[in-house]
């Protein structure tokens, strides 16, 4: 039974991936140490940390292209490693290399009849995948003469084949301009309107917070955070533009006077907001603007590997 | 399992490998027309002595024949696997709902219609051509292309497994070394049997066990023999030489090559079942 099976049938849909202390050795080195995760579907889920975290590793175990030293898991409800969840998976390797003696065309529709495609259906899904990556025209080419770029929307192209229900995209804009990144979030927006489950692996964090729901972070092969990126971002404290009200005003609330109009509250919890602002106007203040603080990703992620 | 096939088929096709099997068959012919023509119009033997020189001349040159084959076999099979899994080409397809036995079986299929076929092309059409211009033919041609090319593809199964593992290289110098090692073993046997050795004899039976390749080609090479050579070799007392065969070769030998095959090709599956991608 498909995700879309059981929720029509009144279940609730498996997470798209769930992993229970998922460790990977090799030899004495821990490459991945006890990872838990669920990653909801329909949801773009960062997975990040820095170069060797593990990150890598991880990806290859829910793909079963590497087998777990200890723990288990379950990709689209079915167990790790098990050929038949990968029917409904698109991947883009991070060392993403085609057969180089192939068109670009015939890459995908090896890929679509590898899938398991029909015959019939398999020209059409590696145009339209050609068309979505920005490949049109290109697909008759051998794949030894693309760029690097052009390789890795190639694989973009392989990974988005068959609309699957889970896309894992590892440093899937390594090689690519600005203008192919702008292209990658974009089409994740798209996978995100369709519902699809996008795993994203990326150390690239403004490319993760422009288009993730939650994240994961990984450091030296154990999860160091994780949830919801908004509530991950949230930080104590409001600005706020006011006029007509003292700097002894301010201070006495537990603010600070930011000239010519503004005045920082740091420790002021979210909920105290309301408050703040009544005691603002109440006092004479006449308000312009607040605004909530929110800790960018990068100076979170610093935050959280304790780098001073 | 089928589309790993047609694209192994189609990779030797793309990169010329099966262009250059083809111009090496023509070449081997060419070649082997001409020295034959020549030794034909320049030998003044006749009857048995001439059946004899040819027979010979055709067990040389088919002895070095399936030498070529079995490099051509281990380095294609190696290259192919080694090739893949170690450039990341293997990662994306092995992401896909498929199995590694199947991916490892439709690379054997494919490396084994490639290699074969040469086998098959080249060797038919050096007896052939030795036929046509020396009009020697030997008794069983058939049966003994069938047994050059069970042993090139003993050798790919060798090398496709070592590959699974090991680098392209390694796997292939590894399988060479078996091959030629099988050879040395199967001389040692054939001295075992001469000499009435028991211990020669033992040694050749474990060559034959680890790597029957060079049982193989003595079965080929008996089916290649005339009736004649093989009862004035015997008259001469010439047993344990390398280039004759003067017995059949039990068919337990020839079901062990076929069951060794399948061992090989299930460990290369265990192999690639258990490598990390």
């Amino acid at each position: 039974m498909t995700g879309s099976e059981e929720a029509a049938a009144g279940g609730t849909p498996p997470a798209a991936i769930r992993t229970e202390l998922l460790e990977r050795r090799y030899g004495r080195h821990v490459a991945l140490h006890g990872l838990s995760l669920v990653v909801p579907r329909g949801s773009v889920f960062g997975f990040l940390g820095p170069n060797g975290a593990g990150k890598t590793t991880a990806v290859k175990l829910l793909l079963g292209l590497v087998q777990p030293t200890a723990g288990e898991g379950m990709v689209l409800g079915r167990p790790l490693g098990e050929p038949a969840a990968r029917r409904r998976i698109g991947y883009l390797p991070e060392l993403f290399r085609y057969q180089e003696w192939l068109t670009g065309r015939e890459v995908l529709e090896a890929h679509a009849a590898l899938a398991g495609m029909e015959r019939g259906r398999r020209r059409a899904a590696a145009e339209g995948a050609l068309g979505t990556v920005g490949l049109s025209g290109e697909g008759l080419r051998r794949v030894g003469t693309y760029s690097k770029g052009m390789q890795q929307r190639l694989g973009l192209a392989v990974a988005l084949l068959g609309d699957p229900e889970l896309v894992v995209l590892d440093e899937p804009t390594s090689a690519l301009d600005p203008v192919g990144r702008h292209d990658v979030r974009t089409i994740i927006q798209q996978l995100r309107a369709k519902g699809t489950t996008v795993f994203l692996n990326s150390h690239l964090l403004t490319e993760v917070e422009a288009v993730c729901d939650e994240v994961a972070v990984l450091d030296h092969g154990r999860v160091i955070a994780q949830g919801e990126l908004g509530s991950l971002l949230q930080a104590k404290g409001v600005d706020v533009e006011v006029e007509g009200i003292t700097e002894e005003e301010i201070r006495r609330l537990g603010g600070t006077f930011l000239p010519p109009r503004g005045a920082s509250f740091p420790e002021l919890a979210e909920g105290d907001v309301p408050e703040l602002v009544a005691q603002l106007v109440a006092l004479g203040g006449r308000i312009h603007g607040v605004t909530r603080r929110r800790a960018s990703l990068e100076q979170r992620f610093l935050d959280w590997l304790e780098v001073p | 399992m089928l589309e790993i096939c047609r694209l192994t088929v189609v990779e030797s096709l793309r990169r010329r490998l099966t262009l250059a099997l083809f111009a090496a068959t023509l070449l081997l012919v060419g070649l082997t027309g001409w020295a034959f023509s020549e030794i034909s119009r320049l030998s003044s033997l006749q009857g048995v002595e001439r059946l004899m020189q040819f027979s010979l001349l055709l067990l040389f040159l088919m002895l070095l024949f399936t030498g070529m084959l079995a490099l051509t076999a281990v380095f294609t099979a190696a290259a192919a696997v080694a090739g893949e899994l170690e450039s990341g080409v293997a990662a994306a397809i092995l992401a896909r709902p498929l199995r590694r036995s199947a991916y490892l079986f439709g690379k054997w299929l494919g490396l084994a219609a490639v290699v074969g076929g040469f086998a098959l092309l080249a060797g038919a059409g050096e007896l052939v051509i030795v036929s046509r211009v020396a009009a020697f033919a030997p008794p069983q041609p058939v049966a003994a292309l069938a047994l050059i090319t069970a042993q090139a593809l003993l050798m790919m199964t060798l090398s496709l497994a070592l590959a699974t593992r090991l680098s392209a290289v390694t796997s292939a110098i590894i399988s060479t070394v078996a091959f030629f090692l099988s050879w040395m073993l199967g001389t040692v046997d054939l001295m075992g049997v001469a000499l009435k050795y028991p211990t020669l004899l033992t040694v050749g039976e474990i060559g034959k066990i680890l790597l029957p390749t060079n049982a193989l080609w003595q079965a080929a090479e008996y089916h290649l023999e005339p009736g004649s050579l093989i009862a004035a070799a015997q008259g001469l007392g010439l047993g344990g030489n390398p280039f004759l065969a003067l017995d059949p070769q039990p068919p337990a030998v020839l079901i062990w090559a076929g069951v060794w095959a399948v061992i090989v090709l299930g460990l290369g599956i265990w192999g690639v079942g258990r490598r990390q991608i």
